[in-house]
C-alpha cells in the first residue's frame, strides 16, 4: 500500500502564495462600512439599512466557502447587495415608504463649516433625488459603476448580465442622469424667475 | 471596447457623493451584534469548506475554527510533510516515515471527528468565552444585549404580585390568579412575536437609532430642546444601549451649544475615559 505513495512523483509544494478566504469577521468589519454605503447609494432607505445589511451578510456568511479568493472581493459581495436591495425595493410595503433623500449623509457628526455642510447636503440630495427617479436596473449599474467604480466586467460578472448590457444599461442611465439634472435647473431657473 | 469614461456633467454631479462618509464604528459594532446572533447558532456549518480557509475566528464561529484546524492537518500539511519527506530520505525511511504519518493522520483524523462532533456545543461555549474577552478589549462594541427599557413590565412584577395571593394545599394559585397569569402570558407572547421576526436586538438597536436620529437631526437644526428630550428619552429607555457612545458623544456636543462649556468639559473626560479609541474623540475635542 505504501509504494504507491513512493512512486508517485512529487507533489507541488503546499506553501505557493494563494490567497486564502478572509475571516468572516474580519471580512465583515473591513466591508459593511461600505456595503451600508452601497446601500444607501441603492436608495434604501436609513430606518431599513441595517436590517438589509444585517441579510446581506448572513447571505455572505453561508456561502463564503463558494468564494473564490484569486477574485476582487468587493464585486462578490456587492453582488449580494444588489440581490438583496433588489428583493427589498421589490416589496410593495417598501415602495409606499420609499425617502426620495437620505437623512445618514447629513446627519453624521461633521468636522465641516456649516455652510460648507449645508452645501454638501443639498448636492447629495439632489443626486439622491435624481437617482430616485432612475429604473432599478440602471440605477444599480450606475451607482456600481460610477460611484463604487467597479468595472464593467466585474459588474457583468456579480450580476450575471453580458457586459455588452451593462454598458448599454450605463449609458441609457447617464443619459436620463443628464436629463434629469439639467430639466431640474431649468425647473429652478423658471422658479427664480 | 466601449468607452465607459464618466460624462463631465455627471462629474460634477458625483462630487459631493464621493466624499459621503462611512457609516461610524458605533454602527458597524451594532450591526455585528446582530448579525452575529443570527449566524450564532449555523456558524460551524459555513467554517467547513473544503479550502479550510472559511472557518473565521469571530466570536460566532467557534465550529468553524475546529473545522478549519481539521484542514490544515488532514490537507494541506500533510500533502507537504510528504513531498518533503520524499526529497530527502531513502526508500526504505521513507516507507517507515509514510507508515508512521499515517498512523499520525488517523490519530489527527480522529481527533478532529471529535472535536467536529464537539464543535457544536463547543462553539457555544467559546461564543461566551470569546465574548467576554471582547467585551474587555471593546466595551462599547459588546455592551450586552442591550437591557431591557425601563418601561412596564407586566410580566416580571407577576412573582412579587403572586406571593400575596392566597394558595391552595399544593401551592397552586387560585382561579383569579391563573386568569392574571395568563393575561401576562399572552402579553409575553405576544412581545416574543414582535421581537421575533428578525434577530432578537435588531428592532431594539432600530429603536435606539431612531431616537437618536431625531437628536441628531435637532441637533443639526439648533433646535436644542428637541435634541435634549431625545437624548434624556434614549438615556431612560436604553441607558447602557448600543448607542450609548453616540448618544453621549451628542449630549457634550448638545451642552457645548448650550454654552454649558464646564459640564461639557466634564462629560468629556469621562467620556474619554470610557471610549479611549472612540472616532467622535477627534470632533469632540476640536
Amino acid at each position: 500500500m505504501f509504494y504507491f505513495f513512493v512512486i508517485s512523483p512529487p507533489l507541488p509544494q503546499a506553501n505557493v502564495d494563494v490567497p486564502s478566504v478572509p475571516p468572516f469577521e474580519e471580512l465583515f468589519r473591513n466591508e459593511a462600512p461600505y456595503v451600508l454605503r452601497l446601500l444607501a447609494r441603492f436608495g434604501i432607505a436609513e430606518r431599513e439599512r441595517e436590517d438589509v445589511a444585517q441579510e446581506v451578510f448572513v447571505r455572505v456568511h453561508a456561502k463564503l466557502s463558494s468564494y473564490d479568493p484569486a477574485r476582487p472581493l468587493r464585486p462578490w459581495l456587492y453582488a449580494f447587495a444588489y440581490r438583496c436591495a433588489s428583493n427589498h425595493r421589490r416589496l410593495a410595503r417598501n415602495i409606499a415608504e420609499r425617502p426620495t433623500s437620505d437623512l445618514d449623509a447629513q446627519t453624521e457628526l461633521s468636522a465641516r463649516a456649516p455652510e460648507e455642510q449645508l452645501f454638501q447636503k443639498e448636492r447629495h440630495r439632489h443626486l439622491m433625488d435624481l437617482l430616485e427617479c432612475l429604473d432599478w436596473k440602471d440605477r444599480s449599474v450606475l451607482v456600481l459603476h460610477d460611484l463604487e467604480e467597479l468595472s464593467v466586467k466585474d459588474i457583468a460578472d456579480s450580476l450575471d448580465a453580458p457586459a455588452t448590457t451593462i454598458y448599454s444599461r450605463l449609458h441609457s442611465a447617464r443619459k436620463k442622469l443628464i436629463a434629469l439634472a439639467q430639466a431640474d435647473i431649468h425647473e429652478e431657473a423658471n422658479h427664480a424667475r | 471596447m466601449q468607452d465607459d469614461s464618466i460624462p463631465e456633467e455627471l462629474e460634477a454631479l458625483y462630487a459631493s457623493e464621493r466624499e459621503r462618509p462611512l457609516p461610524s464604528n458605533a454602527r458597524v459594532n451594532a450591526l455585528w451584534q446582530c448579525v452575529s446572533a443570527q449566524i450564532g447558532g449555523g456558524a460551524g456549518g459555513a467554517g467547513g469548506s473544503s479550502e479550510g480557509g472559511a472557518g473565521g475566528s469571530g466570536p460566532t464561529l467557534g465550529g468553524g475554527q475546529a473545522l478549519r484546524a481539521a484542514g490544515e492537518v488532514g490537507g494541506a500539511s500533510s500533502t507537504s510533510a510528504i513531498s518533503a519527506l520524499a526529497s530527502t530520505l531513502s526508500n526504505a525511511q521513507l516507507i517507515g516515515a509514510l507508515g508512521a504519518a499515517l498512523a499520525v493522520g488517523g490519530v489527527a483524523g480522529y481527533q478532529v471527528g471529535v472535536k467536529t462532533a464537539q464543535g457544536t456545543q463547543a462553539s457555544k461555549s467559546n461564543r461566551e468565552a470569546t465574548q467576554k474577552t471582547s467585551s474587555i478589549l471593546e466595551p462599547q462594541a459588546l455592551e450586552p444585549q442591550t437591557p431591557e427599557p425601563r418601561t412596564p413590565e407586566p410580566q416580571t412584577s407577576e412573582p412579587q404580585k403572586n406571593a400575596d395571593l392566597p394558595t391552595n394545599n399544593d401551592g397552586d394559585d387560585l382561579s383569579h390568579h391563573t386568569e392574571e397569569r395568563a393575561k401576562s402570558e399572552r402579553n409575553t407572547r405576544k412581545t416574543n412575536a414582535n421581537e421575533g421576526s428578525s434577530s432578537p436586538s435588531v428592532s431594539r438597536v432600530r429603536e435606539e437609532r431612531r431616537i437618536l436620529d431625531v437628536a441628531r437631526n435637532s441637533l443639526d437644526r439648533k433646535i436644542l430642546s428637541r435634541a435634549r428630550d431625545a437624548l434624556v428619552e434614549h438615556e431612560q429607555l436604553f441607558e447602557a444601549g448600543l448607542l450609548r457612545e453616540e448618544r453621549e458623544a451628542m449630549m457634550i456636543h448638545l451642552l457645548r451649544l448650550e454654552g454649558r462649556d464646564e459640564a461639557a468639559d466634564e462629560r468629556l473626560d469621562a467620556f474619554e475615559a470610557r471610549y479611549p479609541k472612540s472616532p467622535f474623540l477627534h470632533q469632540l475635542t476640536r
